[in-house]
């Protein structure tokens, strides 16, 4: 296994409410590899979101991230603002959810991407121009000339997406953050993006983390994959064998929600939204909702549980949790 | 136990206005106190309004005159008290005569499709592109200088305010399912709009009369001040600043300063009452 | 498209002015009062108020009277005679009218500039120490504003700083009334010393401009500072700008993609101010002694100008049509949203 090229520790991003700090991710640690795409899954509101911020210096007080975020040696949560600039846009870049609203609309697209550019390093505006057009070809527009010149709401939802993703890459990044890239497309469009944001992760060779809600997306996309559920990664590994073998009830609930299982199992319905249950003070966050659930899952939170030397779930049963004994 | 009774229901509805928009409840306040003083108030001063004492003149404020008095030797307290009541009445008057005019006009225009409602809508643009203050100023000086002109005339110009506002709802609310589904079971045009249209349409329009008040007692204010207005000596906050106006180049200050106060305080307390009405309106909030 | 637009928005003004000119001239003529009576004071025998009426054309019908009223706008610009300063109204208007323009379009400047200022830094930066400092004066005045007199405003600005402080000078002009006036390039005394590089006659200019301008800026600022800084606060915390930050766009870049994404709605506003202004400069200017359109306004009322009034009014609603013209043809270059 080559060196990671992203390391996260231990990241804690709590927020202000009126009942005291919330941590809305809560204890994330993983690694991203050169040249891959991983993903993480998660319903809404577990705090995907969220995570994307923290590891991008968008976290405003009061709310606070602690933790460790390791990039090719400098650690970059202590790091002041300016430093962060070096870094963002350049080596670690961000795709929103909606192109539309993530480019100002009063600035034409040349602009926002020759911005871009010269954010970053020196350009004469004949070399700015040439690497803005370059790019809004690789991404798929056709009549990039035309497109340098048009303004955001000139163009339609996966043709501002194109554009997003233009402007994320055009510094060839090392990392790039996709949140929800698809969000609001019609299907055939987030097919041809996704394939898209495949392809160019392999000729531009950075390493992507694509956060979705649908498991069938990063089916398709991802060769690992990360579970989130209430802030946590509940179970981490290689995709196929998570899928295959789910080492946390939740996931394997998740699964079978997407009808990704063949096999349906579960012995009772429960919904799996994540906010209206509270769970046990230190016992396991998915205790209220999991059908396998014994007294050891109320008292003891699990840590981290290997299924294999790259699959891991937070269950005291991981992998096996269907032969456990249920006491009620 | 019956049911609550009135004053209950006042009380509590106050009550949510005092916690909710802390600042309507102080222009409510603030209101009723200057109505309060501008129906008593010239009962109640220490001197009258308009009685001179040249003995007297541009004493600075001081235990027998509070405010001090002006180059004719009035005092500046007093007028300032009676003052309240012209520019309070002017303002008053001339909002609910603005509304008077504009409103039927604007539902009207609003309801009925056609060349009349696009006539009286571009007469009301027209009547816009026109600096308020000038085309009044001129109104005044055109009719003659007596207070009834000038609430005829404010209220003709703030008008447009209504006819706009009053258009704009009748036009939305004539589309909605609600009122198309009046029109179709029949009932005559008269009566959907009192008791369709109207009912919604008028809460927005009471919020804009208060701040109007407050507009009509500046626009007063400047037409006396300039001499287009009420006539000096009666009581009035503009007039009394124009009387201290040479003054304030002389060091004293107290003959513009207070009347000026007044006027400020005055408008303030109207639009804070602005957004108390705002609220007791608003039927979300039952 | 854009050159459909505006020659369209063109086209409407042509009969907007037209109704301007009429309205105006209806206004004026249909009220009670006779103006040959009144140009002639209360002294004037029969015979007198004829001849005035006669002179004046005022004996003529109806119809005539408009028909003579726009030929003689549009042939030589002509809006008759004033009756107190005995010159043509239109030479009036165009000696007094730049003094006026200079006043109401500092005043604009001024405000957008300072409200752009105080919106940049509460929202921007509202941690820092002005940033903290200005959030409770800005509450303040955006509750206060609307509600300030203009010609109070000026006479205690007058008393604060001539009289208290002795830093500014008198009301009593443009400059200084013992300097020599410049020579007339623009009628704007200020800017003629600008002109004609006097450096009395520009330092005393400035000086007597600094309260008028300030009073005016104070007492009209109130809408376009609420928006300014509504706009800002709303632009700030918009998806586009938090997309800027996570490409590590530097700090002054962002400002720029606030402000000029905040700026639309402003624009349209200051139109209306514009306008605002106009109608304000009346007292300030009487306030101050400045001897612009607005004093002479409020000359012709007091002396019953009749013709001098009337092209008063023309004035100020042409230019206010003239002010939102230019302004909905700005908008489309600002807010390229706009749809034609």
């Amino acid at each position: 296994m080559s060196e990671p090229v992203l390391t996260l520790k231990v990241i804690r991003t709590v927020f202000q409410s009126d009942d005291g700090p919330v941590p809305i991710v809560d204890n994330v640690s993983f690694a991203l590899f050169p040249g891959e795409m991983f993903g993480i899954v998660g319903e809404s509101g577990v705090g995907k979101t969220t995570l994307a911020l923290s590891l991008l210096n968008l976290i405003r007080p009061p709310a606070r991230v602690t933790g460790e975020v390791w990039y090719r040696g400098t650690e970059l949560l202590s790091q002041p603002d300016h430093v962060w600039r070096r870094f963002l846009g350049d080596e670690i870049s961000f795709i929103p959810s909606s192109g539309k609203a993530a480019l100002n609309p009063v600035f034409t697209v040349g602009q926002q991407l020759i911005d871009m550019i010269r954010a970053h390093r020196p350009a004469g505006d004949r070399e700015a121009y040439q690497t803005s057009v370059e790019m809004l070809s690789r991404v798929g527009l056709s009549d990039p000339d035309r497109r340098m010149r048009s303004y955001p709401h000139e163009l339609s939802g996966g043709m501002a997406q194109r554009v997003a993703i233009a402007i994320a890459l055009v510094n060839r990044p090392r990392v790039v953050i996709a949140d929800e890239p698809t969000g609001g497309l019609d299907v055939t469009i987030q097919a041809q993006i996704l394939d898209l944001m495949k392809e160019l992760n392999t000729t531009l060779d950075y390493s992507t983390i694509l956060i979705s809600r649908d498991l069938g997306i990063i089916a398709n996309y991802c060769a690992r994959v990360g579970v989130m559920f209430r802030g946590r990664v509940i179970e981490l590994g290689p995709l196929t064998q998570v899928y295959a073998r789910p080492g946390h009830p939740y996931t394997e609930a998740l699964l079978e929600a997407f009808s990704l299982r063949r096999e349906r199992v579960l012995r009772s319905r429960q919904a799996t939204s994540v906010a209206l249950v509270e769970p046990p003070p230190h016992g396991c966050p998915y205790e209220p909702r999991c059908p396998y659930s014994t007294s050891r899952c109320v008292e003891e939170d699990p840590g981290p549980n290997a299924l294999g030397p790259d699959q891991w779930a937070r269950c005291h049963y991981a992998g096996r949790f269907r032969l456990a004994p249920d006491h009620g | 136990m019956g049911p609550e009774s009135r004053l209950h229901q006042i009380l509590r509805t106050l009550g949510r206005l005092f916690r909710r928009r802390p600042a309507g409840a102080i222009g409510l306040c603030a209101v009723t106190i200057i109505a309060i003083v501008a129906i008593i108030g010239v009962w109640i001063v220490p001197y009258g309004p308009t009685d001179a004492n040249p003995a007297a003149q541009l004493e600075p404020p001081g235990p027998s005159h509070w405010f001090g008095t002006d180059v004719s030797g009035m005092d500046v307290f007093s007028r300032v008290v009676a003052a309240a009541r012209n520019d309070l009445a002017i303002g008053v008057a001339a909002t609910l005569l603005a509304l008077a005019i504009g409103t039927p006009l604007g539902i009207v225009s609003g309801y009925v499709r056609g060349w009349h409602s696009e006539l009286i809508s571009r007469g009301a643009d027209i009547l816009q592109a026109f600096p308020i203050f000038i085309l009044a100023m001129a109104l005044v000086a055109l009719l003659g200088q007596k207070i009834t002109n000038v609430i005829l005339v404010i209220a003709f110009l703030t008008s447009p305010i209504y006819l706009r506002l009053m258009r704009g709802q009748t036009y939305a609310l004539r589309q909605t399912p609600f009122v198309e589904a009046g029109i179709v079971v029949g009932n005559a045009p008269r009566r959907i709009i009192s008791r369709y249209i109207f009912p919604m349409a008028i809460p927005p329009a009471l919020t804009q009369v208060s701040v109007n008040v407050g507009i009509a007692i500046l626009l007063t204010a400047g037409l006396s001040f300039v001499g287009a207005g009420v006539r000096v000596p009666t009581p009035e906050w503009g007039s009394m600043i124009s009387i201290g106006a040479p003054e304030m180049i002389t060091g004293q200050w107290w003959v513009a300063t207070f009347p000026g106060l007044a006027i400020v305080v005055t408008v303030l307390s109207f639009s804070l009452l602005g957004r108390a009405i705002e609220f007791l309106t608003d039927p979300r909030q039952r | 498209m854009v050159w459909r637009y505006a020659l369209r928005r063109l086209a409407i003004a042509v009969p907007q002015l037209f109704g301007l000119l009429t309205a105006t001239f209806f206004i004026v003529h249909l009220l009670p009062g006779d103006p040959a009576r009144l140009i002639a004071g209360p002294l004037a025998s029969a015979a007198t108020i004829g001849e005035i009426r006669h002179r004046l054309g005022l004996d003529k019908p109806f119809f005539q009277q408009y028909l003579d009223y726009v030929k003689g706008l549009f042939t030589h610009l002509d809006l008759g005679p004033s009756s107190y300063t005995h010159e043509a109204v239109s030479s009036d208007l165009l000696q007094r009218f730049p003094a006026t323009f200079e006043l109401i379009t500092l005043a604009l400047l001024g405000i957008i500039v300072l409200s752009l200022t105080v919106g940049v830094v509460s929202v921007v930066f509202p941690t820092s120490r002005l940033g903290r400092a200005l959030r409770p004066l800005a509450f303040v005045y955006s509750l206060v504003a609307g509600a300030l007199p203009d010609f109070w405003i000026g006479l205690m600005l007058i008393y604060a700083f001539f009289f208290v402080l002795h830093i500014l000078p008198a009301p009593a002009g443009q400059i200084d009334l013992t300097l020599l006036p410049p020579h007339p390039i623009t009628g704007a005394q200020f800017v003629d010393g600008l002109l004609t590089a006097n450096p009395d006659v520009i330092i005393s200019g400035f000086l007597h401009l600094v309260l008028p301008v300030v009073t005016l800026a104070i007492v009209y600022g109130g809408p376009i500072f609420k928006v300014v800084v509504g706009s800002m606060t709303d632009v700030w915390g918009a998806e586009y700008l938090r997309f800027a930050r996570a490409c590590g766009l530097p700090p002054r870049t962002l400002i720029r993609y606030a402000v000029r994404s905040a700026l639309p709605p402003v624009i349209t506003l200051s139109a209306t101010m514009y306008a605002f202004l106009l109608a304000g400069a009346v007292l300030v200017e009487t306030v101050f002694a400045w001897g612009g359109v607005g004093q002479y306004a409020v000359q012709s009322i007091v002396n019953s100008d009749y013709f001098a009034i009337q092209g008063v009014v023309l004035l100020t609603g042409t230019f206010t049509l003239v002010v939102y013209l230019l302004v909905d043809l700005l908008q489309l270059w600002v807010d390229p949203r706009i749809q034609y």
